[in-house]
């Protein structure tokens, strides 16, 4: 029972449901996690794609800023007469400019202004003015003018846009890339040109501009900061969900689930008890079946009638197995007696004929008396069991009847089996005799049946010590086991049992039905005792109807 | 079962999985750009304008209707052009303006700067439809830059046009003399019509101011350069300054018999003194743009009121290629034709790209060179065009001229001091102050200062 139960809880529908609900939310969780991983790829490309644009932004902002410079200077007509030894006045406003641009705008980290020529030495007149912000760099006293000696890329950079007017982007971005003397800063070169009415515009040298990019560095780092937080504000978020959502989930599948499931389980646990259920229960479980609540469930339904027809069906069905186990189990008392009987009527005739010719003397005379009393006794036992009234219930004494069952039940009982009878004297009970006698004929049949060859099978009946009967019917033979002797008293628990005899499980019913009840259990020398209790009789002892 | 079930199971899960990243396909990915493409800029040129705006009302087509619509123009200040303002622009790297009409000289110092845009590999345009000497010369070699072999045309030119001789057909018929090859044959023909034909005054005229554009065919038809093809001034080396010097004695030698003295070139200092000369019938011979034809038509219309010996008829007048010294295989042209180029830098997405490339299909088409000969004179510049135009002056020109197999056309060097100087120079050699020889030396030696 123990184990059904357990089988029960893992399997039913209810857990099943439970279960499957659970993995499909968790599998959905799952999903919408894997949207985690996808989500930080898009913030990553959003990232990627920020930071381009914004280096982008930066970069086409420090070519705006150098054009306009680059564009002012054009209209610096003398820059085209500045020299490197001059100290004009030229040469003073050019650097008073330089130093406007730097200091007033924050953006401009510095500027210098190469000339296109150089002298024997490589060097080129440079006017140049750095902000120098960099902790680590020493400020500029102010604008300069000096010759200047431009080494590596920067002076390939330089070269080319002076031999050729034209900037060198994949240059000017190494230049970029590599380190700088005049601190971090994003650099553009751009070729300078000054208007003429009657030249045009004349290329005078180079501009190399310091665009500030600190500002860009503080966005990137902000940013980058915000997708963290925004990474992390998302996964709290979707862990929260999920797990109310999941909460909510669950609560709501556990509502419906039971809802849904609890007619069948009720209808289960109904069907259920019939399996520990007395015979004297049956009409209460009829009963509870009756009142399981189908909610409309067509399958719970159909389930219930089925079970409402088979449970009507059943107390029908029993009453005639009762009523033919009996003729069945007399049918076995005559047909085991048939030899004795037989072999009675030989000597009865034998008898008859030494009597007729007068041969017999007394003893004959007494013999052929005791035969017709034993025959005349059988076929009054076998009246009585056949033709008693079941049904009525009455003060009795049992004895009779049970020495009739006796009496019949040991007839042609082999010679190696021992019987013994005790009776003792019995208080009167209230019950059907006819119903009792039937009790102990089947008892005492099934003992018959067991008893093996040279066997012992023994009746006793005494007041048992509540002030009613106890009626004992043992039998020698092999080792049982309880459950085996159980088994005999329910041989609807096992299908397989039902093929034997149903005698025991009936003498419990009636011995049940007059309140009383029977137990069997095994013989410590082998064999088994049958023992059936009646209550001492009382005003308000009622019959039960019999039902198994 | 539980084999069955877990493949099941892990088919339903990779369809969710795909459909999950399905989901990044349809839409849940990262946005595109969808900001609107903006209209592209162009300088802005009067003739043009009027050619687009009769097309419109011609063709009915929305290319021409909707063209202000598509396409920017930037009107430069007039005081702002002899500044060249878009050299500061595109060696800032600007992307204003995205098209640009651009003088022949300045395709060349443009494209070998690396500012504009290969229009032929990058499929904006395709050489082959133009004519062949036209589109050498809005070609440039951009080796430096994208390291592509050979020539890339920069810049589409609408129209031909170059320095050539005009020429009195009448009168040669006359004496069944042919147009001259060298400057040799040109003073034969000279001296053998000029004293027959007493209203002939001058056998050939030239340009008295902006000298030098007549100067230049006459200088390279010598086998002389000013600049190589790279930019590069190759003036003072020997074989340039020998030709430059015999060109210049060329033309000193023909003063006062052939063309006019140094005393009578001021008279022909004022604008179109040179082809009113012409159409009056004073010389025989005329170098001058190769849209003048259109000009002397416009003065032959005029009708009554014109001094007698005056042209009455194109079928007066013939045009050939100036001149080369005999022996030189080739007859040049100085190239007065204009071209749109793309703004290398203003080349920052496809879009970009297209719209330079429709720009040009319409500034540069067919149907608007064809209008411009028919309504300007001007010679088409692609073969299609050519091919339908009726105005006979124009297949004329570009019959005898541009289409001749010795006719090259050369841009005259961008450097405008370059000119300057030379123009200077050539003044005072013209008008005698100074000998070609000393000319050349002064010209070269305040050149080669820098």
């Amino acid at each position: 029972m123990k184990n059904t139960s357990e089988t029960f809880i893992r399997y039913s529908l209810r857990n099943r449901l439970f279960v499957l609900a659970g993995a499909t939310f968790f599998l959905c969780a799952l999903v919408i996690l894997m949207f985690f991983p996808l989500l930080n790829i898009t913030l990553e490309g959003l990232q990627s794609r920020t930071i381009n644009s914004m280096q982008a932004a930066a970069e086409v902002e420090a070519t705006t800023i150098s054009r306009l410079l680059v564009l002012e200077f054009s209209s610096l007509k003398g820059l085209l007469e500045v020299t490197p030894d001059s100290n004009t006045e030229m040469d003073q406003r050019i650097k008073d400019l330089l130093w406007e641009k730097v200091t007033f705008n924050e953006i401009i980290e510095g500027v210098e202004l190469i000339q296109g020529q150089k002298d024997a030495r490589g060097r080129r007149l440079t006017y140049l003015f750095y902000r120098r912000e960099a902790p680590e760099l020493k400020p500029m006293a102010g604008p300069q003018k000096i010759m200047k000696s431009f080494q590596g890329l920067e002076q390939d950079l330089i070269n080319s846009i002076t031999t050729q007017q034209r900037v060198d982007n994949t240059i000017q971005e190494s230049v970029n890339r590599g380190p700088k003397e005049e601190g971090e800063m994003l650099l553009r070169y751009m070729p300078v040109y000054v208007l003429q009415a009657e030249e045009g515009a004349v290329f005078w040298g180079v501009a190399k501009i310091g665009i500030d990019t600190n500002r860009m560095r503080q966005l990137l780092l902000m940013q980058s900061q915000e997708q963290t937080t925004i990474r992390r504000n998302i996964w709290v978020e979707i862990i929260l969900s999920l797990l109310i959502s999941g909460v909510l989930a669950m609560s709501l599948i556990y509502f419906w689930v039971r809802h849904i499931t609890e007619p069948l389980r009720t209808l289960s646990m109904v069907t259920a008890a019939l399996q520990g259920a007395k015979p004297e229960d049956f009409d209460l479980w009829l009963e509870n079946l009756k009142r399981v609540d189908a909610q409309g469930q067509a399958e719970v339904v159909v389930i219930q009638e089925v079970l409402e027809r088979l449970g009507t069906a059943v107390p029908k069905l029993g009453q005639r197995l009762i009523d033919g186990e009996g003729q069945a189990c007399l049918g076995k008392v005559i047909a085991r007696g048939l030899p004795v009987f037989q072999a009675w009527q030989a000597q009865l005739l034998a008898l008859e004929q030494k009597l007729g010719g007068g041969e017999a003397g007394g003893s004959a005379h007494q013999t052929l008396t005791l035969v017709r009393t034993r025959i005349e006794m059988v076929f009054d036992d076998l009246s009585h069991l056949w033709s008693d009234p079941k049904d009525r219930w009455d003060r009795i004494d049992v004895t009779p009847g049970l020495q009739r069952a006796w009496r019949l039940a040991t007839i042609g009982l082999p010679a190696e089996v021992r019987p013994h009878q005790e009776f003792a004297p019995l208080p009167p009970v209230w019950g059907s005799e006819a119903k009792l006698t039937q009790a102990g004929l089947y008892l005492l049949v099934f003992a018959v049946d067991l008893a093996p060859p040279a066997g012992e099978i023994g009746l006793e009946a005494a007041p048992s010590p509540a002030g009613g009967v106890r009626l004992t019917v043992w039998v020698s033979g092999n080792r049982r086991t309880a459950s085996e002797c159980q088994g005999w008293l329910n041989p609807f628990g096992d299908p397989d049992r039902i093929r034997g005899s149903l005698g025991p499980a009936l003498a419990a019913a009636i011995a049940t039905q007059h309140g009383g009840s029977l137990t069997v259990a095994p013989r410590e020398s082998g064999g088994a005792v049958f023992s059936l209790e009646l209550p001492p009789l009382s005003a308000s002892q009622e019959p039960y109807e019999p039902i198994i | 079962m539980s084999h069955l079930s877990l493949a099941t199971t892990v088919l339903r899960l990779t369809r969710v999985v795909w459909a999950v990243l399905l989901l990044q396909l349809l839409g849940c990915g990262p946005s595109s750009d969808t900001s609107p493409p903006r209209a592209i800029t162009y300088t802005f040129d009067a003739p043009s304008r009027e050619l687009i705006r009769l097309l419109a009302q011609k063709e009915k087509s929305s290319e021409y209707q909707n063209f202000d619509r598509n396409f920017k123009g930037i009107l430069v200040p007039e005081s702002l052009l002899p500044y060249e303002p878009f050299v500061l622009g595109l060696s800032t790297e600007s992307k204003i303006p995205t098209v640009l009409l651009l003088d022949a000289p300045w395709v060349q110092r443009y494209g070998v700067a690396g500012w504009l845009y290969e229009l032929q590999r990058t499929e904006v345009f395709d050489r082959s439809e133009l004519v062949p000497s036209v589109a050498e010369a809005f070609s440039v070699s951009l080796t430096h830059i994208t390291g592509q072999k050979g020539k890339q045309l920069v810049a589409v030119p609408t129209y031909i046009k170059g320095n050539i001789l005009f020429y009195r057909q009448d009168i040669l018929k006359r004496y069944n003399l042919t147009p001259p090859r060298t400057w040799e044959e040109l003073r034969a023909i000279c001296r053998k019509v000029l004293p027959q034909e007493k209203s002939l005054k001058y056998g050939l005229l030239i340009h008295s101011t902006n000298t030098l554009n007549d100067f230049y065919p006459i200088f390279w038809g010598f086998g002389g350069q000013v600049t190589s093809e790279d930019g590069h001034f190759v003036l003072p080396e020997k074989p340039n300054a020998e030709a430059f010097v015999a060109a210049l004695k060329m033309l000193i030698a023909m003063q006062g018999s052939i063309i006019p003295g140094p005393g009578a070139l001021k008279q022909f200092d004022p604008g179109g003194s040179l082809r009113q000369a012409f159409f009056q019938g004073q010389t025989l011979f005329m170098i001058n743009w190769s849209t003048r034809m259109k000009d002397l038509g416009d003065l032959m219309a005029k009708g009554p009121g014109q001094p007698p010996g005056r042209l009455t008829s194109f079928s007066q007048v013939g045009v050939a290629p100036i001149p080369a010294q005999a022996g030189h295989g080739r007859r040049y042209s100085n190239i007065g034709s204009f071209g749109w180029a793309v703004n290398r830098f203003s080349v920052t997405d496809p879009v970009v790209i297209e719209h330079a490339k429709q720009f040009i299909k319409v500034v540069a088409g067919e149907q608007f060179q064809l209008l411009a000969a028919e309504t300007m004179g001007q010679v088409p510049s692609l073969v299609q065009a050519l091919k339908k135009v009726t105005n006979k002056e124009v297949l004329q020109v570009y019959r005898d001229t541009f289409a001749q197999k010795d006719m090259v056309m050369r841009p005259r060097p961008h450097s405008r001091r370059i000119n300057n100087v030379l123009e200077k120079v050539l003044d005072e050699a013209l008008y005698g102050r100074q000998t070609p020889e000393a000319a050349l030396a002064g010209a070269i030696a305040e050149l080669s200062k820098d």
